[in-house]
């Protein structure tokens, strides 16, 4: 099925200069050294492809309520 | 076969307090620590275990007597369901890992729709079984904390997208890089070997390079701020649901055609005909209907066209080869046919996998992983002897090790394939002749047949090993 496409390359850039740090008390219980850069950079691409995710599932939504197919969001999850 | 501790304790089992894995009787068992019960209960409680189980994505398990755990604090013990062959990410194809990785994004998918999320993202904790790849670690779950950033992200990179990005982009032999990086590559090497046109990827750029500069930037973990920073990321859950979907997406967008090199074409340029061919098939079958095997090592095995003698009976058969290419090919065919018995790796026999973490013992050695009921080396021995120099002798005892039996075929120096490994060296290999192989087989395995191959110079052999050797 062909897919609605993000324009992902303009909002990589936007990587680079968006930063969006909330507030959360709670430390993350892991075995594993999840890391301070990886933890970080989560909440960047977070806010970078969070918006272009929603954007995409809505635009499934609307193709599914033409088509009368279920989105295909995630094609193999039930 | 796997060594353990004195208690049973699987040496490879130590990182996650949850649990480990431990043997007794004879059977693999998994003790659950009290810290994990919550997490477990949550795992079946949720519907997460049936949702998985179904999908054939998380190896199934059922309850063994606790009083079966080697140490104090054990709420459960289970008893998962035996893998009889682990094998290790660098000893994947490129569409074995790529397959692995999607897998792993598709249980983290599944986990949050069920309240929970993977606290690990280890490569080792898939395996291939049943032709397809599972996760075997039943305790890799938590419970989904809201707004909580994905703790496995980076494990992820490092185990998955990194290599894998690597070996589309760069050289599919980088995937070795998992052999000598225990958790993964580093994702600053990964970042440095990547083409610089990588940048213009979006996923690759934001998963690796970014990843990479932050990880450099907040690299000082006494920096009160860095460690601030870690407690104060936020991820939403939609958020999270788009950083699932374009790893998704980058992994999927990774691809690698397999080229044409000395070995991938083999079968369509050999020393036999269709029928001398098909002929040779029927021998080794026959041969191999002797030994009443449950687990077959096909060595040297290109494509699988003779593994599958083995895997087509129901044997598990694991058909290694030293050409990412062939092995590639060799299990896109199996996806394709569905082939639950067959399992194709990279393996280089000159130099094959080793023990590798902690004292050796974490990941185990190729040969340590048998023994095979039966080795079958077709048009390989000359590969050994000639081109790598190992002796006669010295191939007997590895393969004496390697299992019960042993189908070999012989290829003598008259056969052009051995002219063309003469032709540039000095001919210092004065036993390699079919007696010459005889002598030196014959301390170690008995010949059970011995056959020359209709319309060629060559010889098969089904060899077994005496008794007393290697038991």
């Amino acid at each position: 099925m062909k897919k609605f496409q993000t324009p992902k390359s303009s909002l990589s850039l936007c990587a680079l200069i968006v930063l969006v740090l909330g507030m959360w008390p709670a430390a993350a219980h892991a075995y594993i050294d999840p890391g301070t850069g990886s933890f970080v950079i989560q909440g960047i691409i977070a806010a970078v492809v969070g918006a272009g995710f929603a954007i995409k599932v809505f635009w499934h939504k609307i193709v599914s309520t033409f088509t009368g197919k279920s989105p295909a969001e995630n094609d193999d999850d039930e | 076969m796997t060594n353990s501790h004195p208690d049973g304790v699987l040496p490879a089992s130590f990182r996650d307090p949850s649990g480990f894995l431990f043997r007794h009787q004879g059977r693999l068992l998994r003790q659950v620590n009290a810290r994990y019960a919550d997490d477990l209960a949550l795992l079946h409680d949720s519907g997460l275990y049936d949702v998985l189980i179904a999908k054939e994505l998380l190896i199934p398990h059922t309850d063994a007597p606790v009083d079966t755990a080697p140490t104090p604090g054990a709420v459960r013990v289970l008893a998962p369901e035996l893998v009889p062959f682990i094998s290790y990410p660098y000893e994947w194809s490129f569409t074995q890992l790529k397959d692995a990785a999607l897998a792993t994004l598709r249980i983290q998918r599944l986990a949050l729709k069920h309240g929970m999320s993977l606290k690990d993202a280890s490569a080792y904790n898939i395996q291939f079984h049943n032709g397809r790849p599972v996760l075997i670690d039943s305790l890799s779950f938590t419970a989904y904390r809201t707004d909580e950033p994905w703790v496995a992200y980076r494990q992820f990179c490092q185990h998955f997208l990194a290599p894998l990005a690597l070996m589309a982009h760069r050289d599919v032999r980088l995937g070795s890089l998992l052999r000598t990086n225990i958790d993964g590559v580093p994702l600053d090497l990964a970042a440095r070997l990547l083409p610089w046109r990588t940048r213009f990827n979006p996923g690759l750029m934001m998963h690796i390079h970014l990843h990479a500069r932050s990880q450099q930037k907040h690299a000082d973990s006494h920096d009160e701020g860095n460690s601030a920073k870690a407690k104060t990321t936020k991820v939403t859950r939609k958020a999270l649901d788009g950083i699932l979907d374009s790893l998704r997406g980058a992994v999927r967008k990774l691809r690698w055609q397999p080229g044409g090199t000395e070995w991938g074409d083999y079968y369509e340029d050999t020393n036999y005909t269709d029928t001398s061919l098909q002929e040779k098939r029927d021998m080794v079958a026959g041969f191999l209907d002797q030994t009443e095997s449950k687990l077959v090592w096909d060595v040297g095995a290109n494509n699988g066209y003779f593994s599958r003698v083995a895997s087509e009976k129901g044997i598990l058969t694991v058909a290694s080869d030293i050409d990412p290419t062939a092995v590639e090919k060799n299990w896109l065919a199996c996806r394709r046919g569905a082939e639950p018995h067959l399992l194709p790796l990279v393996m280089d026999l000159t130099n094959p996998s080793p023990g590798l973490g902690w004292a050796h013992t974490e990941r185990d050695s190729f040969l340590s992983r048998g023994p095979a009921d039966t080795v079958i080396a077709l048009a390989l021995i000359h590969h050994l002897a000639i081109s790598n120099n190992v002796p006669l002798s010295r191939l007997a005892e590895f393969f004496a090790q390697a299992g019960k039996h042993l189908i070999l075929e012989f290829v003598p120096k008259n056969d052009s394939q051995v002219k063309r490994l003469l032709a540039s060296r000095e001919d210092v290999f004065p036993d390699y002749h079919l007696e010459g192989v005889e002598a030196a087989f014959g301390d170690l395995f008995e010949v059970k047949e011995k056959a020359r191959i209709a319309g060629s110079e060559r010889t098969l052999f089904l060899f077994k090993r005496r008794a007393g050797v290697n038991e």
